[in-house]
């Protein structure tokens, strides 16, 4: 008994020790790059340290306006993209099942085609957009919904699967609930960690897109990130660095803010 | 569409305050309903009286979930027409119909605490928040979950659940309550302890509800009537002891209960079978040879050392007990027993098999 113990206790131990390398080996993965960032964008003259090229930052009027549309076409898009996404995947999971392949591949489609063929396909719709909407930053609205569809689908998926949508559906239905007081009263609140990740994985989308901005001539973040690489590659790097902070200061907001509203809800319960 | 105008407006006497309240008449007239090629509903007719508890009864696909879900509007029909006090609710959307409904699987919102799911649909009926928890307690205690309000729903019993769901269905004050097979997905004790729940508060509340089962103790046990219904079509509809003693065809003689089919010969309104002479029930086979459907607890059994019976099985079920014994030409008979006169019968015993005069059912052998 001892001594099977005594095995159990070196087993118990090496799969420790295995847990904690593969932990220590993707921290380094991850965090090396981000180190060597960081230790680039602080390189001063002659070997010495210097915060010039973060503080060059808020001087930057190109940046501070690329960051802002950037930051506004994440919010547009992830607006349009729950309003267009959400009721059309709960409304063909309750009424037409018989649809949900297609609606899947249509959704999973624009990983397929590259950015560049996007644009080409765009371009023409996009000078009637243009022509109707005004040559505003914020159309790229449209493609970004597009481009970000394959990920928010699979996000909002898999949260509704989670669910016995039909039946709460129906009881929600027979209690005097609409259809969209379905979607909002009894749909949104049960998904909302789903939400959630289509919504980050849409900003950090977003907040990295470059070719179809590049190509559509628009002033984003990563573009004028490239154009400032071009001049001062420390303030690019270090840019880049803080954008790469932002997705995942965001990340955690957002987790921290499910989190905690679940854990109002249950506190004011008891 | 003609709805009560004031279906969805919040009422002076919400459930709870008081639970009495008159039932309404429930008439479906004639509904058809096909999917493909099979036609679930065709030409089901019933009528419900107020405060009336009717059960569906029948096997898997017979249609009588999708009678219920057409009553409740989640369904819709080919043809046919839904009344409720005699208004037209036929085409009317689910939301206005004014019905509470139970389903088979647990359907409490998981996000919302057990008294939050009761007063869910008085918040649609824009009841004040005070006293839209008070009626929900009122409900909560009405199902015996009083101290359960604040539990979230993984926090509860399958009974739990269906118990809050009971209380949430009956809370908007619905004019018909509607159970799904609300017990089907819960163990045998909690399913009897909960039917008769179900049956104490519809009692007091007096609504007119329509159970679906396909258990026919369940049916049989909580009903004033039962509807038998087969391939989409009420194949007898009567109180629980007139279809199980008096059923209308051979077809729900075999669904509900037990019975034997011995062969006999029938005359003048008589089946003569094992020497017993039976008056025949209504749309029985009035003469020749025909086969008689008889219950187990109409089978008489005396232990006879000459007789020309011989028990095959005992099976022991608590109170009574079940005794198969192959009759001298071969056919086996399942009689029923007290427990108390089980030890008279062994495996191999000779007996003598008897039956009551009791009315049978006989079809054409």
């Amino acid at each position: 008994m001892v001594a099977m113990s005594g095995v159990a206790g070196r087993r118990s131990s090496g799969a420790a020790a295995l847990r904690w390398a593969i932990l220590l080996s993707i921290g380094v993965y991850m965090l090396l790059p981000l180190l060597a960032m960081l230790e680039f964008s602080t390189r001063g003259i002659g070997g010495g340290r210097s915060v010039a090229p973060w503080l060059a930052i808020g001087a930057n009027d190109d940046l501070l306006r690329s960051i802002r549309v950037s930051l506004e076409l994440s919010v547009l898009t992830v607006v349009v993209m729950l309003l267009l996404l959400l009721p059309t995947m709960v409304w063909v999971q309750l009424r037409l099942p018989k649809l949900l392949r297609v609606v899947e591949f249509v959704c999973v489609l624009p990983l397929t085609i590259p950015a560049i063929v996007l644009v080409v396909g765009l371009a023409p719709v996009y000078r009637w957009v243009w022509g109707l909407l005004g040559e505003s930053p914020n159309t790229l609205t449209f493609v970004y919904v597009v481009l970000v569809l394959p990920f928010a689908y699979r996000a909002l998926a898999a949260g509704l699967g989670a669910l016995d949508l039909v039946t709460l559906a129906e009881a929600g239905r027979s209690l005097g609930c609409s259809w969209l007081g379905v979607i909002w009263r009894i749909v949104v609140p049960n998904i909302m960690g789903a939400i959630m990740s289509a919504a980050l994985i849409s900003v950090a989308l977003v907040l990295g897109e470059f070719t179809i901005s590049s190509l559509l001539n628009f002033e984003t973040l990563q573009v004028v990130i490239n154009l400032l690489g071009k001049r001062d590659a420390s303030i690019a790097v270090a840019v880049s660095l803080a954008a790469l902070l932002l997705a995942t200061a965001l990340l955690f907001l957002l987790s921290f803010i499910d989190q905690s509203g679940r854990a109002k809800a249950r506190v004011s319960d008891q | 569409m003609s709805l009560q105008p004031d279906a969805l407006a919040p009422s002076a006497t919400v459930a709870g305050a008081s639970p009495s309240r008159a039932g309404v008449r429930v008439q479906l007239v004639d509904l058809r309903r096909r999917f493909g090629e099979v036609n679930a509903l065709d030409g089901l007719s019933l009528d419900l009286a107020p405060g009336e508890l009717v059960a569906l009864l029948g096997p898997s696909g017979c249609g009588k979930t999708t009678a219920l879900r057409s009553l409740a509007g989640l369904e819709r029909l080919d043809s046919g027409r839904v009344l409720v006090a005699g208004h037209d609710i036929t085409n009317a959307p689910a939301s206005r119909r004014d019905m509470g409904m139970v389903f088979q699987a647990y359907s409490l919102f998981p996000h919302l605490t057990a008294r939050e799911n009761v007063a869910f649909g008085l918040r649609l009926r824009r009841m004040a928040s005070a006293e839209r928890g008070k009626v929900a307690d009122r409900l909560l205690e009405l199902v015996h979950l009083a101290t359960q309000g604040n539990r979230y729903p993984h926090e509860l019993s399958g009974g739990q659940q269906q118990r809050v769901a009971l209380a949430r269905a009956l809370a908007i004050e619905p004019q018909v309550l509607l159970l799904d097979e609300p017990l089907s997905a819960l163990d045998a004790k909690v399913r009897s302890a909960l039917r008769d729940e179900i049956r104490r508060i519809q009692t007091e509340v007096g609504i007119t509800t329509v159970f679906v089962t396909h258990d026919q103790d369940e049916a049989l046990a909580i009903a004033d009537r039962v509807a038998v219904i087969f391939a989409g079509r009420v194949a007898q509809i009567a109180p629980p002891a007139e279809i199980y003693e008096r059923p209308c065809s051979a077809q729900v003689a075999d669904f509900v209960g037990l019975s034997n089919r011995i062969r006999g010969e029938a005359k003048g309104g008589m089946a003569v079978v094992l020497d017993a002479r039976l008056p025949l029930l209504e749309g029985s086979a009035t003469d020749g040879p025909v086969t008689v459907l008889v219950r187990p607890e109409v089978v008489e059994l005396r232990p006879d050392p000459r007789g020309p019976d011989r028990v095959v099985t005992v099976s022991f079920l608590g109170s009574i007990a079940r005794v198969q014994i192959q009759l001298a030409d071969g056919t086996l008979v399942l009689a029923q027993v007290s427990s108390a006169e089980v030890g008279h019968f062994r495996h191999g015993d000779a007996v003598r098999v008897g039956l009551k005069p009791t009315p049978a059912l006989a079809v054409r052998a």
